[in-house]
């Protein structure tokens, strides 16, 4: 079963490096925005605070791995089932869930040194080196904990019948709404939950709670509403991968 | 195993009304039939890509224990052809042996192949790779569809003596289906004629041959495809 799984990572793992327009689109473009966003601080020597840095990068990180869940993960996941790829993976696994367990841990590979890349280019940045260190730690943190209930809770678009083309244009749709609801704040707590179920807010909140839990104090409330978040996500997931067998992968 | 009474329809068009056929463990299958016949259609239900009464389908493995060479089969471009057939190998339990003829396929076709990527291969390049790698799985049940299209002449004896090797040297099960029936001759295999929502003939080269009352395999096939000879041999 190991020799199996890393071979399945390995497959996977190339052909996400092989994606060069989809790692230009996850990391290069926010590194350029950042570079250009930061440029004073950048200029002037401006000190900037450890708690400053990790709230500012909290933004990036939840676009460098949404757009990584949505374009390596999801999209990809698309691509092989109509180009026909996954039908002989299954046939040679004969295991839906190494195949999606072998996938996921390749895309968070990737992610990781992703995030790993913007996080260097951020200490540079702010010249802040002291703060590498606390800056990797949360995001790796928050790249396993936040992004597989993520990316399980997206899996439903793999069982919509989109033809590929379109499933870029809902994918730029989601993107672009989830950013635009990250900034509303509601005052109904089931509003809010709503709201924390939308990814970018989702990603943010999280990520600001894993760095309270590592340097302060963590506000509880927040922590049981994202908690309550992961759970929903999960048990979508897990509707729609049960819902996932070689039927309908052949259909398509 | 056996096909037995499948009537089966997909997406409002019947493909098989009453089909009954026999294949034989011992020996080559060949599915043959005109275009549109059900070939293909055959060789999914087998595998279980389509759901199929189970009381139509008698004493095939189960899908674990099947590997399917289906037709256009792909994979992803970026891997060389080395990539492809370690990942392949690795997905075995048990570390297969090789039969003279995949040996040869291997130091004739695939060694001058091994580094190059699949997105530079030529279609017959392709194909050859696919055909091999699905022979290296170690599996009960082997099914080819159309393993020679776009293939030239050399490769294709190639990969039928690497096909017959997997019955002949390895004792495992093999359906395919074929086009060219020129080398049916050359062959010891059972022939399945699909046509008309039916198996029209089961048997072998030279019991089709007798039953169309000719020399001439083209002839043969005519005959039977355009209905003027029906005979299930049940």
């Amino acid at each position: 079963m190991k020799k199996k799984f890393y071979s399945l990572y390995k497959i996977f793992l190339i052909n996400a490096f092989s994606n060069k327009i989809a790692l230009m689109f996850n990391i290069v473009f926010p590194v350029i925005y950042f570079a250009i966003s930061n440029a004073p601080v950048f200029i002037n020597n401006y000190t900037v605070s450890k708690s400053k840095l990790i709230s500012g990068s909290a933004y990036y990180f939840a676009y460098i791995a949404l757009t990584t869940v949505l374009n390596s993960v999801i999209l990809a996941m698309v691509e092989y089932r109509d180009y026909g790829y996954y039908k002989v993976i299954y046939m040679v696994t004969n295991s839906k869930y190494l195949v999606l367990i072998s996938q996921f841990l390749s895309q968070w590979t990737f992610l990781i040194i992703e995030l790993f890349l913007f996080n260097l280019i951020t200490a540079l940045m702010f010249k802040s080196f002291a703060y590498l260190g606390y800056l990797l730690l949360t995001t790796i943190i928050a790249a396993t904990v936040l992004v597989l209930p993520l990316t399980m809770g997206l899996y439903f678009l793999l069982t919509t019948k989109l033809k590929l083309q379109t499933y870029n244009i809902v994918i730029t749709l989601i993107i672009l709404a989830s950013f635009m609801v990250s900034a509303v704040e509601a005052k109904n707590k089931l509003l809010n939950l709503l709201l924390l179920c939308t990814p970018v807010k989702y990603l943010m909140k999280g990520y600001e709670v894993i760095m309270q839990m590592l340097f302060s104090r963590v506000n509880w409330a927040t922590l049981a509403n994202l908690l309550i978040v992961i759970l929903i996500y999960v048990l979508f997931g897990m509707i729609f991968i049960a819902k996932q067998n070689i039927s309908t992968i052949f259909e398509k | 195993m056996e096909i037995k009474h499948l009537n089966f329809s997909y997406k409002n068009k019947e493909i098989f009304a009453d089909f009954n056929a026999k294949f034989i463990a011992d020996q080559l299958n060949i599915i043959i039939g005109s275009n549109g016949a059900g070939k293909t259609t055959l060789l999914n239900l087998i595998y279980g890509f389509i759901d199929s009464p189970a009381t139509a389908m008698i004493g095939f493995p189960s899908m674990p224990n099947i590997i399917y060479k289906f037709q256009n089969m792909s994979f992803f471009d970026e891997l060389t052809v080395k990539q492809v057939i370690n990942f392949f190998k690795s997905m075995n339990d048990h570390t297969a042996t090789s039969t003279n003829a995949q040996t040869s396929f291997y130091n004739e076709i695939i060694k001058g192949l091994i580094n190059t990527k699949l997105r530079s291969l030529s279609g017959g390049e392709y194909q050859s790779v696919m055909v091999y790698c699905t022979s290296i799985m170690e599996r009960e049940l082997y099914l080819f569809d159309e393993p020679l299209s776009g293939i030239d002449s050399y490769i294709e004896n190639l990969i039928l003596d690497l096909i017959v090797s997997l019955v002949v040297e390895k004792k495992k099960k093999v359906i395919m289906t074929l086009h060219q029936l020129d080398k049916l001759n050359s062959m010891q295999a059972h022939i399945v004629f699909v046509g008309n929502k039916k198996c029209v003939f089961q048997g072998t080269y030279s019991e089709m041959l007798h039953i169309a009352d000719t020399d001439d395999i083209d002839i043969a096939f005519k005959k039977m495809r355009s209905g003027n000879i029906l005979l299930n041999q049940e």
